[in-house]
């Protein structure tokens, strides 16, 4: 090989060492974009958990049970998940929590953001098994965002209000929220907006 | 003397070609690098934008909880007398803004907006979402959510 094609096979080592430096430096912004989302949604699911807990269950209803319990509207889903928690503790079956169960995942479907699936649950200390799961437990466990707090019941015991963020499929997100009506023509809009 | 000269480092079909990776290699570094550059600089601006945002979103739920003294949370009527505009012009530190506090159940059609006016376009922009309680007319204890939108020209 002669100085010539050296200097050539020189220039093309210098291309390709170019080629790959100028991919890691492209590659910097990138990496630093993905560490802000996965914040984010840990901070905003224990602000949905406590926003949820103390919000009222908006309608009068009647629990099933030996003795039907009536239940005002402005109680609030952290006094109403204490009542259900003591009772399934204690043995008992979750069907007359039936109409308070819909009205909770109601709710939590209303406030959860849209690209993520919610998912509530009641747990006991002692056992591995959630006492209750709204909708369900959660299947895929992966990417997942959890977040809890401790309620106490009047017994002493405690039991831990776990609220679980997965990612919806595609399909899902195109439907319809509930919370997203009031952006449709036709829906009153009693509120005002205001330039500064 | 040139014609004669057999010890030169190259002739025209060698030169031709490490000319062109010398260069080529050389436009790629710069070009990545300020376009890195201007990436990072743009994602700096964002991020400052950001941290405006986060501690303005923080400053406006203060804000509101501590219009609710008496009350455990704040009322929707309280919200809405609350100055808000005023107040979070003095936060945002020449930042244009777009706040909008609105009740998530389905069934509460309540929401208030407010926005600084700006035109020309959006060079870098900041969001941020908090989560609060809010009393309706009829004493239920809603779940509302505080946006704000935040960019500059």
């Amino acid at each position: 090989m002669d100085e010539g094609q050296l200097a050539v096979f020189d220039a093309v080592v210098f291309f390709a060492g170019a080629i790959l430096i100028s991919s890691v430096i492209l590659a910097l912004p990138g990496h630093q974009t993905i560490s802000n989302e996965s914040c984010w949604n840990s901070v905003r699911a224990a602000e949905l958990l406590d926003g949820l807990l103390s919000s009222s269950i908006g309608t009068n209803i009647t629990i099933g049970l030996e003795l039907p319990v009536i239940v005002p509207s402005r109680t609030s889903i952290r006094d109403c998940l204490a009542v259900e928690g003591a009772y399934l503790f204690t043995g008992g079956e979750s069907d007359g929590f039936g109409p308070l169960n819909s009205i909770i995942m109601g709710l939590l479907e209303d406030c959860a953001p849209p690209f993520l699936d919610a998912h509530l649950m009641l747990v006991y200390r002692s056992f591995s098994e959630p006492l209750l799961a709204l909708p369900h437990a959660p299947d895929d466990m992966s990417k997942r965002t959890a977040t809890s707090t401790t309620m106490t019941l009047e017994d002493g015991s405690e039991l831990l209000v776990v609220l679980v963020l997965c990612p919806s499929s595609p399909s899902e997100l195109v439907q319809l929220r509930g919370a997203d009506l009031h952006l449709l023509p036709g829906v009153p809009l009693p509120s005002k907006e205001v330039d500064v | 003397m040139m014609r004669t000269d057999e010890s030169g480092v190259a002739g025209f079909l060698e030169d031709l070609p490490t000319l062109m990776f010398v260069l080529g290699g050389a436009a790629l570094l710069v070009s990545s690098g300020l376009w890195t550059s201007t990436r990072l600089g743009e994602q700096d601006a964002d991020r400052k934008l950001q941290e405006l945002a986060d501690r303005a979103a923080d400053a406006i739920v203060n804000r509101l909880e501590s219009i609710s003294a008496g009350d455990s949370v704040p009322t929707f009527g309280s919200i809405e007398k609350a100055a808000l505009p005023q107040f979070v012009s003095e936060v945002m530190d020449k930042a244009h803004f777009s706040l909008n506090i609105s009740a998530l159940h389905s069934n509460a059609y309540w929401w208030i907006s407010f926005h600084s006016g700006s035109t020309g376009p959006i060079t870098n922009t900041g969001f941020a979402s908090r989560m609060i309680n809010a009393q309706d007319g009829s004493g239920l204890i809603l779940v509302c959510e505080v946006r704000l939108v935040v960019w500059r020209n």
